[in-house]
């Protein structure tokens, strides 16, 4: 059974990002490189796995999405994806991964 | 106010954050806008020969309530199988389909009890981390390296020396509304409140009009400035706005003459050798102030690599009262817009022009 983490990093600050999977907002805090960090609860055998996350930034700025999944302790696959906050200065995105 | 705060320092609660100085900064170095662009920066004043250079750390995000809510989905799926695998046990009557269910649930059984062991031995293994999820921890330093910061810093230096460190605690999420709460049309879109605390010491020489001796000060100055920072949305503009008002130690010699002071060794018929030395001329005076600071920062949304900062300083203590303004021009990162690279400002101070240019990285 695979175990999720992900890292969003956004480079404007102030800026804040939540992560929700499936309906359940994994986290909400930020770091000094306006990078997040979760461990989410177990995706189990979804494939793949859609999520959603939004970013608060000045407009303009970039946000990239990472995230790392692990399986028993094993790293077994990563995803990154770049946005750019808009000119609301809110991003929701919507997107997916899949797991191996 | 006073009881989250007073948590927040205690605690290290989840909201807790600390920022930098930001290069939104008047002649004499100050602003009322502090972010967390990166795990360090460094601005420099030109103007005012200052320099700041900030760190920001912060720990791992083991993150204990989110194992613990793993925990809790774990054991809902465990119980809903072992309900499932004896449903199964009791309704299916082929041997072979009742096989490879089993198995099947059995298997899935097991991956979710290896999972709920792993997520207690977590739990287990991080009882207070916890606490300090999101917590952010930072230093500053400040100077003056007019001359050498070594003389500075062992009180030697010829020109006013100034040197000093501080750090900042504060909350995140003040007024504006939870991130998945907000709609693309809502106006506040993120805030935050601190307090900046800084110590700074200097050394320099005054000379009172009139006298022939120089005296020498050692200034211990400090600042505490609550501020309060904010994020809008508004029609063309990122807007990002601060306001400030503490207390803090000063001097007035900003506001005396710069002069050099030269002090005869020896002579000898048509050589005589004397050493020089920079002062303030004029009455020195040390007061405590009150400083009220602002700055209200305009980037446009269709470039986002240009900041326009108007800001207001002002003491209103009654001593060394003062009024100040101006506005900055400040060019940054397009893909970072609040990580400034550079920037000039003008203003006024009690009626006299000022300029700055500052210099800022981001790492």
């Amino acid at each position: 059974m695979p175990s999720y983490s992900a890292t969003v990093s956004a480079t404007s600050a102030p800026t804040n990002v939540g992560i929700k999977i499936d309906n359940q907002q994994l986290f909400f805090k930020r770091d000094a490189t306006g990078a997040w960090e979760a461990s989410g609860p177990v995706i189990s055998d979804k494939n793949p796995v859609p999520f959603e996350f939004r970013a608060i930034g000045i407009g303009g700025a970039h946000v990239t999405l990472k995230i790392s999944l692990t399986a028993g302790g094993a790293h077994s696959g990563a995803f990154n994806k770049d946005y750019v906050i808009p000119n609301d200065l809110l991003l929701v995105a919507d997107d997916g991964v899949k797991i191996s | 106010m006073k009881k989250w705060l007073a948590g927040a320092l205690l605690l290290g609660c989840s909201s807790v954050l600390y920022c930098q100085t930001s290069a939104y900064q008047d002649a004499d170095g100050t602003s009322s806008i502090f972010l967390a662009n990166a795990k360090a920066s460094i601005t420099y004043n030109v103007s005012d020969s200052k320099f700041n250079i900030g760190y920001l750390y912060e720990p791992a995000a083991t993150k204990v309530p989110d194992f613990e809510a793993q925990l809790a989905q774990d054991l809902l799926h465990i119980s809903k199988l072992e309900d499932k695998l004896e449903d199964v046990k009791n309704t299916i009557k082929d041997q072979t389909e009742l096989k490879m269910k089993t198995e099947d649930y059995q298997k899935k059984l097991d991956d979710y009890k290896a999972d709920a062991d792993r997520l207690r031995a977590e739990i287990k293994a991080n009882p207070k981390s916890h606490c300090w999820t999101g917590c952010e921890f930072g230093i500053s330093l400040t100077g003056k390296p007019e001359s050498d910061l070594t003389g500075q810093i062992l009180q030697s230096g010829k020109t006013p020396a100034d040197f000093g460190g501080g750090f900042l605690i504060g909350r995140h999420g003040i007024g504006a509304k939870d991130i998945f709460a907000q709609g693309p049309m809502d106006v506040l879109r993120d805030d935050w409140f601190l307090v900046n605390v800084t110590y700074d010491r200097s050394t320099f020489n005054t000379v009172a009009t009139g006298a022939t001796t120089a005296v020498a000060q050692h200034f211990n100055g400090f600042t505490i400035l609550p501020v309060y920072n904010a994020l809008l949305n508004i029609p063309g503009f990122s807007f990002l706005g601060g306001v400030g008002a503490g207390v803090n130690r000063t001097n007035n010699t900003g506001d005396l003459k710069k002069v050099q002071i030269s002090t005869s060794q020896s002579s000898s018929g048509s050589v005589s050798v004397v050493s020089q030395s920079s002062a303030f001329l004029g009455t020195y005076q040390e007061a405590i102030g009150v400083p009220v600071y602002s700055d209200f920062v305009f980037i446009p949304k269709k470039l986002p690599w240009l900041g326009i900062d108007a800001f207001q300083r002002s003491n209103v203590a009654t001593t060394n009262r003062s009024a100040n303004g101006g506005v900055g021009l400040y060019f940054a990162k397009p893909s970072n817009p609040t990580a400034v690279l550079g920037g000039l400002s003008v203003g006024w101070k009690n009626g006299k022009a000022t300029a700055s240019i500052v210099a800022g990285w981001s790492f």
